[in-house]
């Protein structure tokens, strides 16, 4: 359980761990994708700057679970990928919030979003 | 250390794409005159392009000035047009909640129709896409006000 330091309410999940050498070497293997968050949705789990390795491939066998963050595309702006965590699932669609909720524009917004908008799973640090 | 390094290399060397966190600040500051700002930015612009004429003889000088003008005016219709739609995207995505939908059930349809006459306006010189927009904007300038329970907000145009 993670404490916001904002004041808003405790967040469900564990804080992502730093970029290992294994790490590295599947993102020059391109088997990782890194990305650099934008905005503060994410506090303080993620701050704006962060760089993050996402894994594509992480739900091709098993399901996305509560308390993931994940790589999401927007859905109704599908240029634009996001950056939150799976609050609930809910018949194949994933409830995405940001651990800032207090400043976070997410499914509260724009609703659950199908599986498929789910582009892989932020797994580490860059 | 090493490792380190190298990271900091790499993104020194491949910049990382933009993954948003997205928020839009705890102010809750959304005002659709934005969008009715760029949109007669559009009516303006298309009305000056099609008023603009070209030089009736052929000295080179009178061309090359005529070009260069209807470039900035086709630019800056373009660029008022873009920033128009994005500001009716975020009007839509992030400022109307599923009780709006309830309240108007059309506003999908009036957003989507607003979106696509910003994109008509950029691809077209058509001045009547380009009303339609600013009447598109007018109504979801109603909408916006009417959640907000407010009444009092006149509609009115710069130009």
């Amino acid at each position: 359980m993670v404490q916001s330091q904002l004041g808003c309410l405790p967040l469900k999940g564990v804080p992502i761990v730093d970029c290992n050498i294994w790490q590295l070497a599947m993102w020059c293997c391109r088997r990782r994708q890194r990305w650099q968050v934008q905005g503060r949705s994410m506090l303080p789990t993620l701050h704006p700057g962060d760089q993050v390795l996402v894994h594509p491939d992480a739900y091709q066998d098993t399901a996305p679970e509560v308390g993931d963050i994940v790589l999401a595309q927007h859905p109704y702006r599908c240029e634009l990928r996001l950056v939150k965590r799976i609050i609930s699932i809910a018949d194949d669609c994933y409830f995405l919030q940001g651990d800032n909720f207090c400043e976070s524009t997410d499914s509260r917004t724009f609703q659950a979003i199908p599986g498929d908008l789910i582009l892989g799973k932020v797994i580490s640090f860059f | 250390m090493v490792l380190r390094q190298l990271k900091k290399q790499i993104k020194h060397w491949f910049p990382a794409p933009v993954a948003q966190a997205h928020c839009d600040g705890p102010c809750g500051v959304y005002d659709p005159a934005a969008a009715r700002i760029y949109t007669e930015a559009v009516v303006s612009m298309t009305r000056k392009i099609l008023d603009l004429q070209p030089p009736a003889d052929q000295n080179p000088q009178a061309m090359a000035t005529y070009l260069n003008t209807m470039s900035r005016f086709i630019q800056i219709k373009e660029e008022q047009a873009q920033k128009a739609k994005e500001e009716i995207l975020i009007l839509w995505t992030d400022y109307f909640k599923p009780q709006h939908l309830e309240q108007f059930p059309d506003l999908h349809d009036m957003f989507w129709k607003a979106a696509k006459l910003c994109s008509s306006c950029k691809v077209e010189v058509n001045l009547q896409h380009a009303e339609e927009l600013m009447t598109a904007v007018q109504g979801i300038h109603q909408v916006f006000w009417a959640t907000k329970n407010r009444t009092n907000v006149p509609w009115y145009k710069a130009s």
